[in-house]
């Protein structure tokens, strides 16, 4: 299958892959101004280098949103692509990248602790987020996979003479190589097999009956432990908590949503075009025979079926007995991956769909959410207690408003984009026919709406027993974070129009060649 | 059964094995040496003669020395480096160690494809021009991408390793 009669255009490149271009200059252009502007105080400097990330991630998504619609080909070099459904889940990447820039300026003011380093390494990640997304070989996937993860190691140790931040990101980079380890034996094996490491070029090896063989399976598997470390899915979960909590409550936000949605998104990359029949929905000859990755489904729905179902009950379980309202999120956020697992598993139109939707609000509202929280906090540490949340309320009317906005939207109630997002995962999952499954994590979304509403009970219902004293909250954070409440709600009550995109986004999955 | 495959493949777990489950560092240090010499010669047996030198040179020669040194530092030779000497299997592991490396050598210059089977393998397979050629063609995108993930991995470790950033 090698016929790779590539030859490297500039045009081409720029059309393609502009985004992540665009985010490696930027990364690029930072070191050199962290240097050019050493006359400044560290303070002055890193708000400066924010606003050039700021400014560098809009327009990437400028250029990712805008050249979408006038692309011919998708694909450079058999390595990147830019198909609608990479073109989504970068825009969601780079629009929670946004919010955690502009958040961050606000934390790294708050907490003393403005380097310049921080915005060069969180805007690495998001060039390593974006081309692993953009990836359509596994290879460059799992390079790419490093850069997103080294650079957010780093940022989880961010704050070096925190004990818990040291110690969280210690698990994250032990347990983080580990699963990328797993990823690595797997495209290995896939390899060997298959003699490519291109997603088409192997569903089109392994359909011609390779895929009868056990050592497919064993791949498979291998990739999928791999990604499911990073999704953080039951059983791989056991370095979220610890890392979530001791990390920058930003980082935190940022870990929990861009690295999540670009490892979903690789992982429904993976197995519907490598491993599934979606090619032979193109109706190209060439992709005829794609059509018998069908049978592979066997194996891999029952597995999908119980780490769902362990997802959502474990992370939901474990939450309720939390009292930090970090590390709450941190199960909470473990929880969500069980839902989005329903899309997948689902596997058809209507999964995949909410798949994506989910990823979108779930990212607005969980950034939120750890962005009010460093806020009440003032300092990283200082008010995370549920007891801390007692009475604020009244205290801080604004502040105490939003949380209850992003903690509502989490637990999946009407008015929100939350809800809506639940509905169409769970919906698909009951249309495929996994009736129990859907019963049984809408019973663990009960058992969370328990502690997102514990919450607002704490801030609206509860005497304050500690004087608890917000960080300064500057305009642009506030900003940020009303324009996401107000899309949450907008997504509760005018769903159609993303849910358009995303289904439009889904079927371009079947055009990756 | 494919005996030299067999003898490399065993040695390598069992050094591995050996590796993370001493409490010496620097037997440690040793025992993933060997395993850095046993892929080195597994890759011989894969017609791949330029990673084998790769793996040898940067691996074995330049990472392991490496380490080596820091430990040396860290570690202060007196009684304690006394009681390695005189360990009785670390010496059957050293001689093993270095009946292998000779193995592998009079291997080397042998020939190894030879010494195993005749593959029907493409014209100037393992050949570093046509591994230059994969690199830059076919693998070009990846190669530059790369550079990324060591440039960020730099910026990290700085960031970490340095007290007053």
């Amino acid at each position: 299958m090698s016929d790779y009669g590539y030859t490297f255009s500039m045009d081409q490149l720029w059309q393609i892959a502009g985004g992540q271009i665009i985010l490696l200059i930027a990364g690029l252009l930072l070191i050199g101004l962290d240097l050019a502007w050493m006359g400044l105080d560290s303070e002055r400097r890193t708000s400066r280098l924010g606003w050039v990330t700021v400014t560098a991630l809009f327009a990437a998504l400028g250029h990712v949103v805008y050249r979408e619609w006038q692309l011919h080909e998708v694909v450079f070099m058999g390595v990147f692509s830019m198909e609608k459904f990479t073109a989504f889940l970068t825009a969601t990447v780079l629009m929670a990248g946004i919010i955690a820039s502009v958040l961050s300026l606000n934390y790294l003011h708050n907490n003393g602790r403005a380097r310049g380093e921080y915005y060069i390494l969180l805007i690495f990640a998001l060039y390593g987020t974006v081309a692993m997304l953009q990836s359509v070989d596994l290879l460059m996937m799992f390079i790419c996979l490093e850069i997103m993860s080294i650079g957010v190691y780093v940022l989880a140790a961010y704050l070096k003479d925190d004990c818990r931040s040291q110690e969280g990101a210690f698990k994250y980079f032990l347990l983080g190589s580990f699963g990328s380890a797993f990823f690595l034996f797997g495209l290995a094996l896939l390899y060997g097999l298959t003699g490519t490491v291109n997603l088409t070029d192997m569903a089109v090896e392994l359909s011609r009956g390779l895929f009868t063989r056990p050592e497919v399976l064993v791949s498979l598997a291998l990739l999928m432990a791999g990604l499911f470390f990073k999704m953080a899915m039951v059983p791989f979960h056991m370095w979220t908590p610890d890392v979530y909590e001791g990390s920058p409550a930003v980082v935190t936000g940022f870990m929990a949503t861009v690295v999540k949605a670009g490892a979903f998104g690789v992982f429904v990359k993976v197995l519907t075009v490598a491993f599934g029949p979606i090619l032979y929905e193109s109706g190209q000859p060439a992709f005829a025979s794609t059509f018998h990755l069908a049978a592979l489904a066997a194996y891999w729905k029952p597995v999908i079926w119980w780490i769902s179902l362990l997802t959502m009950f474990i992370g939901n379980l474990v939450a309720v007995s939390q009292t930090n309202v970090k590390r709450m999120l941190a199960y909470s956020s473990i929880a969500h991956a069980g839902y989005m697992a329903l899309g997948i598993l689902a596997g058809n139109d209507e999964g995949r769909m909410g798949v994506l939707f989910y990823l979108f609000t779930y990212s607005l509202m969980n950034l939120g959410a750890f962005g009010v929280l460093f806020l009440i906090d003032g300092k990283e540490r200082g008010a995370q207690t549920l007891e801390d949340y007692q009475g604020l309320g009244y205290r801080f009317p604004g502040l105490s408003f939003l949380m209850s906005l992003f903690l509502v939207a989490m637990a999946g109630l009407p008015p929100t984009g939350g809800f809506i997002a639940k509905f169409y995962v769970f919906s698909a999952a009951i249309k495929e026919g996994y009736l129990l499954l859907a019963a049984l994590g809408i019973l663990t979304s009960a058992i969370g709406a328990y502690y997102y509403l514990r919450v607002i009970y704490m801030l609206y219902m509860k005497d304050p027993v500690r004087e608890v004293e917000p960080g300064p909250a500057a305009f642009p954070a506030l900003a940020v974070l009303i324009a996401a409440a107000i899309a949450i709600i907008y997504l509760g009550v005018l769903p159609e129009d993303l849910a358009v995109l995303a289904d439009t986004a889904q079927r371009s999955l079947a055009l990756v060649f | 059964m494919d005996l030299y495959f067999w003898i490399f493949a065993v040695m390598a777990v069992a050094a591995g094995l050996f590796t993370i489950s001493s409490w010496e560092p620097l037997s440690s240090a040793l025992g993933l040496l060997t395993v850095f010499i046993a892929l080195s010669a597994l890759y011989l047996h894969l017609h791949a003669p330029l990673v084998a030198i790769f793996q040898v040179t940067i691996y074995a020669g330049a990472i392991l020395v490496l380490i080596v040194f820091v430990l040396m530092l860290l570690v202060s030779p007196g009684e304690r480096m006394r009681a390695i000497q005189e360990n009785a299997s670390y010496r059957v592991m050293g001689g093993i160690l270095g009946l292998s490396m000779l193995g592998l050598l009079a291997a080397g210059t042998k020939g190894v494809s030879d010494l195993i089977c005749a593959r029907s393998l493409p014209q100037g397979f393992g050949h570093p021009s046509g591994f230059g050629d994969m690199m830059f063609r076919e693998y070009l995108l990846h190669f530059e991408v790369v550079s990324v993930l060591l440039l960020v991995a730099l910026i990290g470790a700085i960031y970490l390793a340095k007290k007053n950033i």
